[in-house]
């Protein structure tokens, strides 16, 4: 019962702060500005080519140096890999993009971005003979992949913004034995913190 | 140690290139599209190998800084880590660390568009590695080795505002090392792979497609045309 009072407060605070700070203050036509700092934890669910379902921990930074571009850096920390055909045991990724946010005179913010990363992958079977240890072995491998991201926010001023977003994640696992297919349409969404780093500096 | 000085160099680049970002940031944004120089810029990449002597397509993540000397030349100093599928058998590895000069022949009214020319040079450490079957350990096969390269081709940049751009380059990279062979043999209906390491040094070469972007942080030394 404590469990479920404290998950739904964890679930409406945000809404809370959301609300009252689009009472307070109008939402000015753009909230997107140079010098803002934005980072967020969530889930992510990848659907794989070979109908597997990749799960993850996500966490990433963003800053904005430039009026609508901003670079971005997302980590993924594989958790597990559901399907008939899933083989992924290991799949954490690095990611590295910038980003162009459309303009729009609204709180939200549409916007798309390209980059590279690279993946810590392992598979669950298969894999080659190890002669010392005579065990079928399946080796990590690194392995480079591009991502095509997109996603939409949707901006309270000060603290605060909630998105949805996906990518196309373009690679392959290659190891020890062989390779495979890692490429997936990647989504998720959640609530985000953001602080313009430069308001003091502005407003002098 | 090794580690501790690792994580302390980059600790210190990533202060000095926050300070160097957010310091310039409300000033009067500096155009560093039309700067005679001094410009440095840092950005992320993706490579495509191709027409490689394996024949296969490769795909690679890596990095960049440019420092631009003069208004018509710029510098870029990148690393790219590539790796390649073999025909499912084997994989090979390509590290690649070096420099290329960038050279600006042409000037245009519009800012948003600009072509170069580069040539430069690269360190390179190639790994290729057959796959381990189920019941065939290939883990002693593996081959590696150390070469020199040298290479030139043309690209663009694409600014999008002051401080950012896209880009695309196409380059020829020849090999100067010894000569590792991966052949994909039928043995009785089965594949193999079989890679072979030759005595003497050969040129080897590939294409590379490069799509970076890159963000201009600082003025090294104060350029006169903003």
């Amino acid at each position: 019962m404590e469990i479920k009072k404290a998950v739904i407060i964890l679930l409406m605070f945000p809404l809370f702060v959301m609300g009252q700070d689009s009472t307070k203050n109008k939402y000015p036509k753009r909230v997107l500005d140079n010098g803002m700092l934005s980072g967020g934890l969530t889930f992510a669910v990848g659907f794989g080519n070979s109908k597997t379902q990749n799960i993850y921990v996500q966490g990433y930074a963003e800053y904005m140096f430039q009026k609508n571009i901003s670079v971005r850096g997302d980590i993924f920390v594989f958790i597990n890999s559901l399907g008939e055909n899933a083989r992924l045991k290991m799949n954490h990724q690095l990611l590295v993009f910038s980003a162009y946010h459309i303009p729009t005179n609204s709180p939200i913010d549409p916007y798309v971005g390209l980059g590279p990363g690279l993946a810590l992958t392992r598979l669950t079977d298969g894999g080659g003979l190890d002669s010392v240890s005579g065990n079928l072995e399946q080796k990590i491998g690194v392995n480079p992949f591009l991502s095509f991201n997109f996603g939409l926010r949707y901006y309270a001023p000060k603290w605060f913004h909630m998105y949805i977003e996906g990518a196309y994640v373009l690679g392959r696992h290659l190891s020890n034995s062989e390779t495979f297919d890692m490429s997936e349409l990647r989504l998720s969404f959640g609530l985000g913190f953001n602080i313009d780093v430069l308001a003091k500096r502005k407003r002098k | 140690m090794m580690q501790r000085k690792l994580i302390a160099g980059l600790l210190a680049f990533v202060l000095l290139f926050a300070s160097q970002t957010l310091g310039q940031e409300i000033e009067k944004p500096k155009d560093f599209r039309t700067t005679d120089g001094g410009t440095f810029s840092l950005g992320m990449r993706t490579t495509g190998s191709f027409f490689g002597v394996d024949g296969n397509p490769g795909f690679g993540f890596g990095g960049q800084f440019r420092i631009q000397l003069l208004r018509w030349l710029n510098t870029e100093w990148f690393a790219d880590y590539i790796t390649t599928s073999i025909g499912d058998l084997g994989k090979r590895e390509d590290y690649h660390i070096g420099w290329s000069v960038m050279f600006y022949p042409f000037k245009f009214k519009q800012k948003w568009f600009q072509p170069y020319l580069l040539a430069g040079h690269c360190f390179d450490y190639t790994k290729v590695t057959p796959y381990s079957t189920a019941t065939q350990d290939n883990s002693d096969k593996i081959q590696d080795r150390w070469s020199a390269a040298a290479q030139i081709g043309l690209g663009t940049h694409f600014h999008i505002g002051n401080r950012f751009d896209i880009g695309i380059s196409g380059q020829y990279m020849f090999h100067l090392g010894k000569e590792i062979h991966a052949d994909i043999i039928d043995n009785s209906g089965v594949r193999e792979l079989h890679v072979e390491t030759h005595k003497g040094n050969i040129l080897e070469g590939h294409l590379l497609v490069t799509v970076n972007f890159n963000v201009k942080i600082a003025d090294l030394w104060k350029s006169k045309k903003q």
